[in-house]
């Protein structure tokens, strides 16, 4: 029998959410008419293209569909940029509150179909783990973070309190990219670069970060998996590690070298070739990567992926179909 | 076949010198704790200086030892600063200090041409200077104070260079946005900030269509194209779903890929594979980063050296030999 498949880079949103990213999102994120045929409306950041729904997005009926197509068993789904960091505390919280409550709806209303990770209003900590703890008895098997918040890096002292209650409850954290931090500077605006590479380098410099430091001591035991098979990670490794080697700031914090936290960490297979991917399982590890899709963003493709899985070697294929998404989601 | 390093750098004390004067409030020298003689880019690490930087004879000896025939020099540090007279005057400096190490190991040292890209009506003089004193071709960083290599303002320099037919390698610095991106511990400018500077232009140049309007221009992206390889897929299907990754241009990103070269300044040999696989065994050349602290003339020359044969003598040398006609 074939392992089934489980998709654990998929998104959902929710239109109360959407509704109320329009009234608060300002003066950062903008809703308005986007070049992104044929959605009629995208999301803009600081005026630049930046993320824009589609009809799947909000329709439950149409994800089940579209899998049955695609033959993915089963989807762990997540909301996706700009999360719920924006508004203030209590728009942040009660636009997580609004997904969470709809995503644990669409698990019951769909119980071999769908899971899904809970979004946090992080920059509230308080906040962000009760709303964890009330996320968890509704269901969710992890939990979202973007790679950065609002610009702050992930591994600043603020957040601990959250990654400390995530660790206590032994959750898997799927950490997706935002526009990286000085995407005014680079003048992301034209061409979508803030998805075609401004994405890939937040998922990089977040974990990059998370290694020199030492963040990993401190949570041995987190299981982050780094979004689109890594950004770059997987091809910039051998060169973290003789950064490692040679400068002694990288080595300030932490006293193990990268690939041994390369190794440590998870990764998605949202990746478009097949030597990315084999790249990406080749420093990860073939019981650290995972099938995901980016399904229904306009570059999502639940099947190329899963077809990219699919033409693995068997006992790899078995564990990024679903295998090791089934053992650390505990389904 | 012999060995060309594309990818090593050489800077003059005396250019230097000027730039620490006259390159704040950026760029800062100063010596660490540990010792370290380091140039900071807004308050971030931005390189470490070596004594092989500034000795010709150490280099040679360190190139025997390394077995590397040629080194194409070029320099790595704070390039495009000062008023248009003190730039212009520095940068003069720097290429005739890279010709005289040509002129005194005519067999081992070619360079590339500094120019002051920032004043491009300068950069064209001092790129027909520098052509005329040796330089086989042209080094550019990645941004130019912030600007891209795509900016209209620039063209008149990149005609110049089109019509010479000098390869550019283009070489990151750091990436606009150093204080925001948080570079300013664990030396992350150079492990991630260098790769987005090199990723950002090139994919600039891609989907701003500069390299339709510039067909025959040999573009050298540093490290291996960054990550460029890694997220060849990604450009496509980016190209494919996204109309503003098709405003300016008909042909899908990976296209455009094969038409750029590539220096072999990567610590692994899956990433060195997959360079060649994208862009081509014609186009990767080898590079070492040498001497800047994770410079690596004898490790990266064994990865090159562990490829198939027809492939390793390609990017040995013989493709550097074809695109700079040595």
């Amino acid at each position: 029998m074939t392992t089934p498949s489980i998709d654990v880079h998929t998104h959902m949103l929710n239109k109360q959410w959407f509704e109320l990213l329009r009234q608060h999102g300002k003066p950062r994120y903008e809703v308005k008419r986007s070049l992104d045929y044929p959605a009629p409306e995208g999301i803009h950041l600081d005026g630049a293209p930046f993320m824009t729904p589609q009809e799947g997005h909000f329709d439950y009926e149409e994800r089940i569909r579209r899998m049955d197509e695609a033959k993915v068993d089963l989807a762990i789904v997540s909301l996706t940029c700009p999360n719920v960091y924006w508004g203030g505390e209590a728009i942040s919280l009660e636009a997580a509150k609004i997904v969470n409550d709809d995503m644990a709806r669409a698990q019951k209303q769909y119980p071999d179909r769908i899971r899904w990770i809970a979004s946090l209003p992080w920059e509230y900590p308080t906040a962000a783990v009760n709303e964890l703890k009330r996320s968890v008895a509704q269901g969710a098997v992890g939990v979202m973070v973007l790679a950065s918040i609002n610009g702050a890096s992930l591994t600043e002292e603020r957040f601990a309190p959250v990654w400390k209650a995530i660790d206590d409850l032994a959750l898997p954290v799927l950490v997706h990219p935002t526009a990286p931090p000085g995407t005014p500077s680079m003048d992301m605006r034209q061409y979508n670069l803030i998805a075609s590479i401004g994405f890939m380098f937040d998922t990089s410099l977040c974990f990059a970060r998370m290694f020199f430091d030492g963040f990993f001591d401190r949570y041995p035991n987190m299981k982050l998996i780094a979004s689109h098979a890594g950004g770059t990670l997987p091809y910039l490794a051998g060169r973290l590690e003789i950064c490692f080697e040679n400068m002694v700031a990288c080595r300030t914090k932490t006293q193990r070298p990268p690939s041994e936290y390369l190794r440590h960490i998870y990764y998605d297979s949202v990746t478009f070739t097949p030597e990315a991917l084999a790249m990406a399982i080749k420093v990860g590890g073939a019981d650290h990567v995972l099938y995901g899709s980016d399904y229904p963003h306009n570059i999502g493709d639940m099947k190329g992926c899963l077809a990219r899985v699919d033409a693995l070697p068997d006992a790899q294929r078995k564990a990024v179909r679903g295998e090791n998404a089934k053992r650390i989601f505990k389904i | 076949m012999p060995v060309i390093d594309v990818h090593t750098h050489m800077i003059s004390a005396a250019f230097l010198d000027r730039a620490i004067a006259e390159g704040r409030p950026h760029y800062v020298r100063s010596r660490t704790k540990a010792g370290l003689d380091v140039i900071t880019y807004d308050g971030a690490p931005y390189m470490t200086l070596t004594p092989p930087m500034f000795d010709y004879d150490l280099r040679i000896r360190d190139m025997d030892a390394a077995g590397v025939d040629v080194a194409i020099v070029s320099v790595s540090g704070p390039t495009y600063w000062g008023s248009p007279e003190t730039s212009a005057a520095a940068i003069r400096l720097q290429n005739d200090d890279m010709a005289s190490g040509q002129a005194a190991h005519p067999t081992r040292i070619r360079f590339l041409a500094s120019l002051p890209w920032q004043y491009p009506a300068l950069a064209v003089e001092e790129l027909k200077r520098a052509a005329d004193k040796g330089a086989v071709g042209v080094m550019v960083l990645a941004n130019i104070l912030g600007r891209h290599l795509t900016d209209a303002e620039l063209a008149p320099v990149w005609q110049e260079v089109d019509r010479r037919k000098l390869p550019v390698l283009v070489h990151p610095t750091a990436p606009p946005g150093v204080n925001e991106l948080g570079f300013d511990v664990y030396n992350l400018t150079a492990s991630i900030g260098f790769m987005l500077d090199t990723t950002a232009a090139v994919t600039r140049m891609i989907f701003d269509g500069f390299l339709d309007r510039h067909p025959n221009l040999k573009i050298i992206a540093a490290h291996a194209g960054a990550t460029l390889p890694y997220l060849a897929g990604r450009l496509d299907i980016c190209f494919e779903t996204m109309p503003p990754a098709r405003e300016k241009i008909s042909v899908r990103p990976s296209e455009y890929l094969k038409r750029i070269w590539y220096d072999a300044v990567t610590y692994q040999e899956e990433s060195l594979a997959l360079c060649i696989k994208v862009g081509g065994a014609d186009k990767v050349m080898y590079g070492s980063d040498y001497p800047h602290n994770i410079g690596d003339m004898t490790g990266i020359l064994a990865r090159v050296d562990a490829l198939p044969a027809d492939r390793r003598e390609a990017v040995r040398g013989a493709n550097a030999a074809r695109l700079f006609a040595l």
